[in-house]
């Protein structure tokens, strides 16, 4: 009786230390069973200890109400270092003596950067889930949308109801209401870079087209792009038929994709189709990396507006809006470029906030060459107006201009801020996992070495096994 | 079982003291951390999570890319096990004779095993690409190129990976158990008339039968451990077929779903720790039968 006892104890040890070895094995995974194992247990400890203060997603209640000469610390953590962030540091800490910002960043170098950036993803991600991460972080190298679903972060929206000092007026209202996820703002985008296309007005208007870019989606553009081939350049656009087909594919996403019912539809004929208009695109030269009418651009400053559409190949470029997925329907595209959110769990949240919102105050520093447009609008009008009175823009030594100054035009500049403010659309810094697999594996087919049903079937194949994960 | 009673407490007592070391570090890193996930799994988030029963695993079971990484775990573990224990068994035999070279073949059978994954991933990669090496050849000799990672050629593929890998271990069990085996009881056999073949299935075999136990446990969990080569050799969303358990539980730890990850793992434990027990016993009775 004894022994069975013993050894059915002894089967239990042994198969766990073989089901650990075998999970033990890889990087990605050795990662995994460590990690999700501290994390769920850091986390039932800490389950006791929250259950007093209610879910604590979203939960902004104390948003107001703090003694301001309570000495706290904020722990502000991003990967890359970041000089504005040190700058905003030292001015918020000059004025709020009891308050002291701490900025946690990895140092590294080229070769390396790829695997801290692994590390840095896997710990943050097990400091959130266990409640104790940072108070604010920069989410560009972290799964906010993960983070959003799993109620690790603080919906501004929420702190933004609360604080009578906050005034909508004075953000770029469309940058803020599009860069909500679900029902909430998880995250503040301090800037943001404008996509577009920039194209040359002369040698469109010499073919005869007309299109409005305000309205135009990506099939227009593509039936427009039949019109110009063939004229005062080889190429309409300067792009890669994977791209093009995954600008397409947003015309009409939700046919392709039903996220809800985890259905995906590639394999459908209209999808075959697609893939064979797009190889006739590149056939006919509509697609291609030659001179083209258009390049796809994106613009990070009002000084690089003006150099930017310069230093393209005609004298005469300008910035058209990115055309549009039907299915998002119109409005230009914009990046986000550095946003910061509030840990669920942070304990200083009203301080936190505080802080986030010096951040995007026209208190930091302006210039009209710094990457990124401010959330800010007071902030921009100072770059603006700072720009004019410079009279012309600087360009890069190494740029094609070869730091030749570019003289400044108010007219412009007016058009530019109604791009601006027209920008709905926000663009993640990589592809989606669905635009990865379109890009990957359509590639064979325009290679020319997989047929079209070939390379449906596969995108088929994977993006149904991601819906259903 | 007898004996267990007999001995004295204090030799009890020293063993549990020498076992106490090896049996804290399992505690702290894989029992307490695995019990911890369990718990997890009945959760619906990890911080204030609360008790949602089944939830989780009804989840999981609904999940279609679940029950595709089951399936296929499952299939390449009944396919390549089988098949790498009967071809490393015959090659203990062919082995275990007096063969020129044999020093030399038993080295070269156990170099893969030290070779680094990154290395042999990269051969691998070049040889079984779409515009590999292996392609290459086809062309040459005039054939239609076979997107081997791309298509249900890719389990073959994972196959003749876990083999060539695996081979040379199972191969030395075999070999040490071979060699443990009397050399009266052939003798015996011959005498008795017996040919090569009977000598096979009733002396070889039977004598082998608790080494093989331990072989075929261990090629279980080693078929699970191909999703490193896997994982590397085709990412993370590899071709359906070879989309296995273990890359159903790394993208969901990447997308921080840890409920449902522990659910998986939990399941997955339940399932080798059956078959581990369902192995041992039967061992067990074999053994009892012998004697």
């Amino acid at each position: 009786m004894n022994k069975n006892i013993a050894s059915l104890f002894g089967i239990g040890l042994l198969s766990l230390s073989l089901a650990a070895c075998s999970s033990g094995g890889s990087q990605g995974n050795g990662a995994q069973s460590a990690q999700g194992a501290s994390a769920g247990g850091a986390a039932s400890g800490s389950a006791g200890t929250n259950a007093g203060s209610g879910p604590s997603a979203g939960g902004a209640g104390d948003a107001v109400a703090f003694d301001p000469n309570a000495k706290v610390t904020i722990v502000f953590s991003t990967f890359w270092p970041e000089d504005r962030f040190e700058e905003a540091k030292k001015k918020y800490e000059a004025a709020h003596p009891n308050v002291t910002i701490k900025l946690e960043s990895v140092t590294t170098d080229d070769s390396h950067a790829e695997a801290d950036l692994e590390k840095f993803r896997t710990t943050t991600n097990a400091a959130m889930l266990a409640g104790k991460g940072p108070d604010l972080l920069e989410m560009k190298e972290l799964p906010m949308d993960s983070y959003v679903q799993h109620g690790l972060l603080v919906n501004l929206d929420e702190m933004i109801k609360q604080d009578p000092s906050f005034h909508k007026e004075d953000y770029f209202a469309n940058i803020l209401d599009n860069s909500r996820s679900g029902d909430g703002l998880y995250g503040m985008p301090l800037s943001f870079f404008l996509k577009g296309l920039a194209g040359d007005e002369d040698a469109i208007a010499k073919q005869g087209v007309k299109f409005d870019d305000k309205t135009w989606s990506w099939s227009d553009f593509a039936e427009d792009a039949q019109k110009l081939v063939g004229g005062t350049y080889p190429h309409v656009i300067s792009t890669t038929p994977e791209y093009m087909l995954n600008w397409l594919v947003s015309d009409d996403y939700s046919f392709y994709v039903d996220e809800a019912g985890r259905k995906a539809n590639f394999d459908s004929k209209s999808f075959i189709d697609l893939m064979e208009q797009v190889k006739k695109m590149g056939d006919d030269g509509i697609v291609g990396q030659g001179q083209p009418y258009f390049y796809p651009i994106q613009i990070n400053s009002p000084g690089d507006y003006f150099t930017s559409l310069k230093g393209y190949l005609s004298d005469n470029m300008k910035l058209y809006t990115l055309p549009h997925g039907n299915d998002a329907g119109p409005g230009g595209y914009f990046q986000p470029y550095f946003t910061v959110g509030i840990g669920a769990n942070s304990k200083v949240k009203p301080q936190a906030w505080d802080f986030l919102k010096f951040l995007i105050s026209d208190q930091i520093a302006t210039s009209p060459d710094r990457a990124g447009f401010p959330l800010n609008k007071n902030a921009y009008a100072k770059e603006v107006q700072q720009l004019k009175a410079d009279g012309s823009a600087p360009s890069a030594k190494e740029g094609p201009l070869k730091g030749a100054s570019v003289p400044v035009d108010d007219a412009k500049l007016d058009e530019l801020e109604s791009y601006l403010t027209a920008a709905t659309h926000p663009v993640g810094y990589k592809p989606s996992q669905v635009q990865q697999i379109v890009l990957d594996e359509s590639k064979a087919f325009f290679s020319g070495q997989k047929s079209a049903e070939a390379v449906a079937k596969l995108i088929q194949n994977k993006v149904t096994t991601y819906l259903n994960e | 079982m007898s004996r267990l009673r007999i001995r004295p407490f204090g030799e009890g007592t020293a063993a549990l003291l020498f076992l106490a070391p090896s049996a804290i570090g399992f505690s702290v890193f894989y029992l307490i951390p695995f019990a911890l996930g369990v718990l997890e799994s009945f959760t619906d988030r990890t911080l204030g999570g609360s008790f949602v029963g089944l939830a989780n695993y009804k989840a999981l079971l609904a999940s279609g890319s679940f029950r595709k990484a089951a399936a296929n775990t499952l299939l390449f573990t009944g396919i390549s096990v089988p098949l790498l224990i009967v071809l490393s068994l015959l090659l203990a035999l062919l082995l275990n004779r007096s063969l020129p070279l044999r020093k030399w073949l038993q080295s070269a059978f156990t170099l893969p095993l030290v070779v680094p994954v990154a290395s042999v991933v990269t051969v691998w990669q070049i040889f079984f690409d779409w515009n590999g090496t292996l392609n290459e050849w086809l062309h040459r000799a005039g054939a239609e190129r076979i997107d081997w990672m791309q298509s249900d050629w890719s389990m073959g593929v994972l196959v003749l990976l876990y083999i060539w890998k695996n081979i040379g271990y199972d191969m030395i069990l075999f070999l040490a158990a071979l060699q443990s085996i009397p050399k009266d009881y052939y003798e015996t056999a011959r005498i008795e008339g017996a040919g090569a073949l009977r000598q096979l299935r009733h002396v070889t075999l039977v004598y082998l039968t608790p080494a093989m136990f331990f072989v075929v446990l261990i090629s279980i969990v080693n078929s699970f451990k191909v999703f490193r080569e896997t994982y590397l050799l085709a990412g993370d969303y590899p071709y359906d077929r070879i989309y296995m358990m273990q890359h159903y539980m790394n993208n969901l730890f990447f997308s921080l779903d840890i409920q449902k990850l522990t659910s998986a793992a939990t399941l997955m434990v339940g399932c080798i720790v059956v078959l581990a027990a369902g192995l041992l016993a039967f061992e067990r009775r074999f053994r009892e039968s012998m004697e």
